[in-house]
């Protein structure tokens, strides 16, 4: 397994499995747990049935708000957001109804998600830094070697 | 998933017991967070979610690590297995202890996708936890520190 012998054979069979493992989720995922999307092609089909929903907010009020999906569909939902969310990321589980819109069941707004994501950078170049620190690429051999002290 | 500060700096307590191997446990615990990313530049956001979401499991993470590890001389692929495991295995204990709103992470996939998890904070709230890992991490690291810089003069 981890000896010199067929290791570009043994890197390519290990990527095709990672694909063949994205394909997976990417043709059951959408089953086990469908999306809006998936219920808006099939509007009858999924009418009444709970899916999960994501997108920005773009107006909140008292019990109903939109957002819109990363392809830009806007949707009307019902449901108690709170405060003023417009702007920000929301993801949670709804009912959804014929013409299209939702009652929502649970959710949670992500208005930290820019903080999260720029807190991501500094941890990134600081494992980048240790890690080519310690190691050096050999391209000859194609394998990471300890740095020298 | 919670912030990648968080991650780092959960793990970064016990890298004085992984003195062999510091840089690929760090590595590891960012690594799950890491793989998923790469679908970023996909045009459909939902591809992107499922490429994210499969490639976030300890399945898909043995299978980086074993790629990684091939990408080491021969004679440390063990201790890059042992190591960078160690670190993701770090990041998913974390990652159990999130709350999710969607389908959380499919810790059994490819053979189920179930989700379950341990619900004790969103993911973009973690970093609430950051100013008690950094003091753990001073109190931790002060004194090799100030020793190391004490050699050095």
């Amino acid at each position: 397994m981890l000896s010199d012998r067929f290791r570009f054979w043994k890197i390519g069979a290990a990527l095709a499995a990672l694909a063949v493992l994205v394909a997976y989720a990417a043709w059951v995922g959408p089953k086990a747990y469908p999306g809006y999307h998936e219920a808006r092609r099939d509007p009858a089909a999924f009418a009444g049935r709970t899916i999960f929903f994501g997108g920005d907010v773009i107006r909140a009020a008292d019990d109903e708000f939109t957002f819109r999906t990363w392809d830009g569909l806007v949707v009307a939902a019902r449901g108690r957001i709170g405060g003023d969310q417009a702007g920000f990321r929301i993801s949670g589980t709804a009912v959804f109804r014929a013409d299209g819109t939702l009652d929502v069941v649970q959710h949670h707004v992500y208005r930290y998600r820019i903080t999260k994501n720029l807190l991501a950078v500094l941890p990134l170049l600081a494992v980048a830094f240790f890690f080519f620190r310690t190691y050096a690429f050999d391209r000859r051999a194609f394998v990471f070697r300890a740095r020298s002290r | 998933m919670p912030d990648l500060a968080t991650h780092v700096l959960a793990v970064t307590p016990f890298l004085r017991r992984a003195a062999r191997c510091p840089a690929l446990v760090l590595l590891g615990a960012v690594l799950p967070d890491l793989a998923g990313r790469l679908g970023v530049l996909l045009p459909n956001a939902d591809i992107f979610f499922w490429m994210d979401t499969a490639l976030h499991t300890p399945v898909s993470m043995a299978l980086i690590i074993y790629i990684l590890a091939l990408l080491f001389p021969a004679e440390r692929r063990t201790e890059v297995l042992v190591c960078a495991g160690a670190g993701a295995a770090f990041h998913f204990a974390l990652d159990l202890l999130q709350k999710t709103a969607t389908a959380g992470n499919l810790w059994l996939f490819p053979a189920s996708l179930a989700s379950f998890q341990v619900p004790l904070i969103w993911g973009d709230e973690s970093f609430f936890a950051l100013p008690a890992l950094v003091l753990i991490n001073v109190l931790i690291y002060a004194r090799p520190l100030a020793a190391l810089l004490k050699k050095r003069r």
